[in-house]
């Protein structure tokens, strides 16, 4: 059974519809890039799952449970980790407080990120935890935006975009630590333009474009694919 | 502008401490209401017209109490609370439908509660002035001489007490699990919300903890003035320039902007009595011309 089931959802910002009748199946324990162009809808999507953009028609089931209708907090207590592409972490929270706003009270704990597991995976923010996070880099923001989305113990990670404006020694960390990630068992959905980052992280992908999804298969088989690529993802 | 009793006042020791302890009475009553204004505007995004009217509320409340049971504690707590109650109405049953509303809506429907209220109480109270309830026993008792200063002790006592809550205050934006809630969701409450916190019950604590403090300065200042409807207005006002001077949504700001505030309205009072509220907003023009964004807030 799949872990995240989207079923012909139609999504809008205000009155203009971005999503037709889109459908994703996210399977557990995987890693799988969301391909597409600027505006094909992939940050969109997030948003409809997350709940922060609304969905008039439609279901989004995690784990089997009806998401649809409830508010942004408790899609996010029943187990949707949104880490945006902006990073969004509080300025003027430290690097240890933004962790612990992440932690949530209601929990499963299926993975239990306390603390210690995450200075253990981010030895990085450890040294910086009572640095302010509006301090920190580009690169040192979005480790700190995946760990804090970790500390609620999300039961499937929605990654937008981690690699924008990064540079590419620090697009490689991250890409050492979605490896790790997944070898702890997390089950990330990866929005990207960037496929040769995908290349290395995901094994698995989905395209969309236009608001639907078109194409999923394995990242191989894609990188084969020519025809496909220029289709939905040649700029 | 009478420059000789303010040079002389500055020349004498005891007309110093008493002016001082005058302003920083003046100031941590004002910081009390003001620090509340500030953290509803930084939490809610709302300006809370009906802040002066809440303060109004709480005088009234502690005049009921203090004149049904006689405990003057008691009034000033439940004065205080009633108006956390009310305010806690206001906000579940009003003020959340219009957050994302224009500004002028928002200001319309304060506006409108503080018409409201101000005549609801004189329907219930009357329009006469009530006299104030008066301060507690043990502190009926002759001034403090301190270099023949004269100073009430109970002035020193709200002092004190403004000062524990400011501490309190602080202690509570900067070292609890709410506190860094609140603060984050002043900044960035989608986020916040996407993290699996329930920002609504934030903003509802926000503005019960800001109707709180209204509430509180409202008892206390029914201790030493008389009680009538439509003495929020001018404490609205002053707290608006409180806010803007210390920077809107800034409690550290707020406190320092109060001190300011107070020693202004006291010293002010000897050098131009007619003119202590324009000192009040040359001040306040003054720091809008050098600080637009005020001395603790945000460039924004």
């Amino acid at each position: 059974m799949s872990l995240l089931e989207v079923k012909n959802i139609n999504a809008f910002y205000d009155s203009s519809q971005v999503l037709f009748n889109m459908s994703l199946n996210i399977s557990k324990n995987k890693i799988i890039a969301l391909l597409g162009r600027n505006g094909a809808g992939k940050s969109s999507t997030f948003k409809a799952i997350t709940g922060i953009i609304k969905v008039k028609s439609g279901s989004i089931k995690l784990d089997g449970k009806e998401l649809m209708g409830n508010s942004i907090n408790s899609r996010a207590k029943s187990g949707i980790g949104y880490v945006p592409e902006d990073r969004q972490v509080f300025p003027e929270h430290t690097v240890e407080e933004n962790i612990n706003l992440g932690k949530k009270n209601n929990l499963k704990n299926i993975n239990n990120w306390d603390l210690e597991k995450i200075w253990d995976t981010f030895p990085l923010l450890k040294n910086l935890r009572f640095r302010l996070a509006g301090q920190l880099s580009g690169g040192e923001q979005q480790m700190l935006s995946i760990a804090r989305t970790l500390a609620g113990n999300p039961e499937i990670l929605l990654l937008d975009e981690p690699s924008e404006g990064l540079a590419p020694i620090i697009v490689e960390e991250i890409e050492k630590l979605i490896d790790k990630l997944e070898k702890i068992g997390v089950t990330i959905l990866i929005a990207e333009q960037n496929m040769h980052f995908c290349m290395k992280v995901a094994k698995e992908a989905i395209i969309i474009d236009k608001g639907q999804s078109v194409w999923s298969g394995s990242i191989k088989e894609l990188n084969k694919d020519k025809k496909t690529r220029d289709k939905y993802l040649a700029i | 502008m009478e420059l000789v009793a303010f040079l002389e006042c500055l020349t004498s020791a005891s007309c110093i401490i008493s002016q001082t302890a005058g302003g920083l009475k003046i100031g941590m009553l004002l910081f009390l209401v003001a620090s509340g204004l500030t953290l509803v505007f930084g939490v809610l995004g709302v300006i809370n017209f009906a802040h002066g009217a809440l303060y109004m509320l709480g005088a009234y409340f502690s005049w009921q109490v203090m004149n049904t049971t006689g405990h003057f504690g008691l009034s000033v707590l439940l004065g205080a609370i009633g108006v956390s109650i009310v305010g806690l109405m206001f906000e579940r049953g009003l003020l959340n439908r219009v957050y994302n509303a224009e500004l002028l809506i928002q200001i319309l429907l304060c506006y409108s509660i503080v018409l409201i209220l101000d005549d609801l109480v004189m329907i219930i109270w009357g329009d006469e002035f009530l006299s104030s309830i008066g301060i507690p026993e043990i502190f009926q008792v002759p001034p403090l001489f301190v270099l023949d200063a004269i100073i009430p002790p109970f002035h020193l006592a709200i002092i004190g007490l403004s000062l524990l809550l400011a501490i309190g205050l602080w202690l509570l934006m900067t070292k609890t699990r709410f506190g860094h809630l609140v603060r984050a969701a002043a900044v960035n409450p989608n986020m916040l919300e996407a993290l699996g916190i329930n920002t609504t019950v934030i903003r509802a604590s926000v503005f019960v903890l800001g109707s709180f403090l209204a509430g509180l300065g409202g008892a206390l200042a029914s201790s030493i003035g008389s009680v009538v409807s439509g003495m929020g207005n001018s404490i609205l006002v002053e707290s608006f320039i409180v806010t803007v001077i210390g920077g809107m949504g800034s409690i550290g700001g707020a406190f320092l902007a109060s001190i300011i505030i107070g020693m202004a309205r006291s010293f002010g009072a000897i050098a131009m009595p007619l003119f202590t509220d324009g000192i009040m907003f040359l001040i306040m023009v003054l720091v809008l011309i050098l600080r637009p964004h005020g001395l603790m807030g945000d460039k924004k």
